[in-house]
């Protein structure tokens, strides 16, 4: 059933590699529009697993991921393909920035792969996260902060419906972290929904709720500093 | 390969134009002596071929003595024949200047164009030939273009050149140029051997039949040697690729995870290698085009003529080569799972 008030709804979502490993067990949450959840955890604990499925990279062993109405854990792979480019914009720890492209093809490469690159439209953005006198740098002249600033402009170039992001400020300095943050924090209050992973306290504290994950089920989840939700043990 | 495939498909025209540089169709030799020394027809028994039947056939000949002399301190290869002749029995030789007059002339001689240029000579230049303790003076009348090995020799009067050697009456071969509406050529080779005794009467279309079966065997092996090459080119565009896409494995993952399908994948790349195998099949053309000229250059005397048809069959080998042994690479480039190269779990 479709509620236009959830962007993201999972339903028992497991997870087994080689049918031997688990790295989710029965993950059940919704998102709220414009909501952000920041989701902390050991190594393991299958906060990037569940990034991974929910950003149509990987596919659960069952359960059900419903994005925009549609469950995308049933969808065929060319699907699944037009889904990531048309609902997702991904931010990575390690930016992967391709190297012989600058800053400004590095945006109009997701342009190009979503519908028609748009030079002007993807000049915009690299100027909303700051870089607008950075436009022909390549990868290697910029900044770590400069270079997760363009990987945030590639990821909000096409207006994605979920803003995913792994250990965004997991290789930046202090400084860094605070301007990429103010960024997440800015297209939080334009209404952007947002799933971060991360380690940092600091961080995780800047969103709306903050899930744990634990050995690949929900430990416990906090609504704004207030803890919700406790794991039967 | 390209360079295998331009002289392959020119060897039958460079081998062809080779032989039939001596003119006429019947080729007339001395018999080897048994003691193995080189033999000669004597000049005077040339006008047997005017004589008889062979009169009725044999519509001209042409003479040719032929030494190694010295001119400006190289050596070159010295003819001597009726000057006056040439432009009859062959007629495909080009001069620049005027062809000389007279069976007996002793001023003028003909220079071949590579010889000229090798010698610096021009039309009106004199030069010495040296043959032993003999130099005497020649005065350039003409320099030849034929296509063949005499652009690399100097032409005399018969006369002058067996003067010159001490070689008086004698001549190493003669090109006879006969008709066969009277009798077949294989008739007039008899006759002529018949009457001429001593020599070998060679019809040139059965020469030109032994030659082309060499040529043959020498084309099937450059051929063959090609499909090696083709086949090693493979192996290594497989190898190269393989360990390109291994390189780019997360630029794919990444473009994969920005929402690129499979069949955009392999365009993307497809496109990529398409413009290095065209870059690649124009290069290899023009480096195997000089590389066949020079080694036309070194075994027939004369460049290879550039080819239309290796220019398009090296572009076609290449892009077919290169896809060939992309294909496997362009599926795993395909197939990266981005998930696994880009968010790992920690």
């Amino acid at each position: 059933m479709r509620n236009p008030e959830l962007a993201l709804v999972v339903k028992n979502l497991t997870k087994y590699y080689d049918e031997k490993v688990c790295a989710l067990k029965d993950i059940s949450l919704s998102v709220h529009r414009g909501e952000w959840i920041t989701i902390m955890g050991s190594s393991g604990s299958g906060k990037t697993t569940f990034l991974n499925i929910i950003s149509g990279l990987d596919r659960p062993t069952s359960g059900e991921v419903i994005i925009n109405g549609s469950d995308i854990a049933r969808v065929s792979t060319d699907e699944l393909t037009r889904f990531r480019r048309e609902n997702i914009g991904l931010v990575f720890q390690q930016f992967y920035l391709i190297r012989y492209l600058n800053a400004l093809e590095n945006v109009m490469l997701a342009q190009y792969f979503h519908s028609m690159a748009d030079e002007e439209e993807a000049r915009q953005a690299l100027k909303m996260v700051g870089l607008g006198d950075r436009l022909h740098h390549l990868p290697s002249q910029l900044s770590g902060g400069e270079q997760q600033r363009v990987c945030l402009a590639r990821a909000l170039i096409n207006s994605p419906k979920l803003l995913l992001a792994d250990e965004p400020t997991g290789n930046l300095d202090k400084a860094n972290e605070e301007m990429v943050m103010r960024l997440f924090q800015e297209r939080h209050k334009e209404g952007y929904t947002i799933v971060m992973v991360t380690h940092d306290p600091e961080v995780a504290q800047l969103a709306d709720r903050v899930i744990h994950f634990d050995h690949g089920r929900i430990l416990s989840e906090k609504q704004n500093g207030v803890r919700c939700v406790e794991a039967k043990s | 390969m390209a360079d295998l495939v331009n002289s392959s498909l020119d060897i039958h025209r460079k081998g062809g134009s080779q032989f039939w540089a001596y003119g006429g169709n019947i080729l007339v030799l001395p018999q080897g002596s048994p003691s193995g020394d080189v033999s000669f027809i004597v000049e005077g028994d040339m006008s047997r071929l005017e004589e008889g039947e062979l009169a009725q056939s044999v519509t001209g000949y042409l003479p040719f003595l032929y030494n190694q002399a010295e001119i400006n301190g190289q050596k070159v290869i010295l003819g001597g024949t009726w000057l006056d002749e040439i432009p009859e029995l062959s007629p495909w030789w080009q001069i620049t200047g005027t062809w000389p007059q007279g069976r007996e002339n002793t001023r003028d001689a003909l220079v071949g164009a590579r010889a000229a240029e090798k010698l610096h000579l021009e039309v009106g230049d004199q030069f010495i030939i040296k043959y032993g303790d003999n130099q005497p003076s020649f005065n350039v009348a003409g320099i030849v273009t034929t296509g063949a090995a005499e652009e690399n020799q100097v032409f005399v009067a018969l006369k002058t050149a067996q003067q010159l050697t001490g070689m008086t009456d004698k001549v190493g071969l003669v090109q006879v140029s006969a008709r066969t509406v009277s009798q077949p050529l294989a008739q007039v080779s008899r006759l002529i051997e018949q009457n001429i005794p001593g020599t070998e009467a060679r019809i040139i279309g059965q020469i030109a039949k032994a030659e082309s079966q060499v040529l043959q065997k020498v084309q099937l092996l450059m051929m063959l040697v090609a499909g090696l090459i083709l086949i090693a080119s493979g192996l290594v565009i497989l190898s190269t690729m393989t360990t390109t896409i291994l390189e780019r494995t997360k630029e794919i993952g990444l473009m994969k995870a920005l929402g690129a399908s499979d069949r955009r994948i392999i365009a993307l790349y497809g496109t990529e290698i398409g413009i290095v195998a065209l870059v690649g099949g124009i290069l290899g053309y023009l480096i195997g085009f000089l590389l066949a000229r020079f080694i036309g250059q070194q075994v027939f005397n004369s460049g290879v003529s550039p080819s239309i048809l290796a220019f398009f069959a090296s572009i076609t080998v290449a892009m077919l080569v290169t896809f060939t042994g992309s294909l496997l690479p362009l599926y795993r480039a395909a197939k990266v799972n981005p998930s696994a190269t880009l968010l790992r779990e920690e």
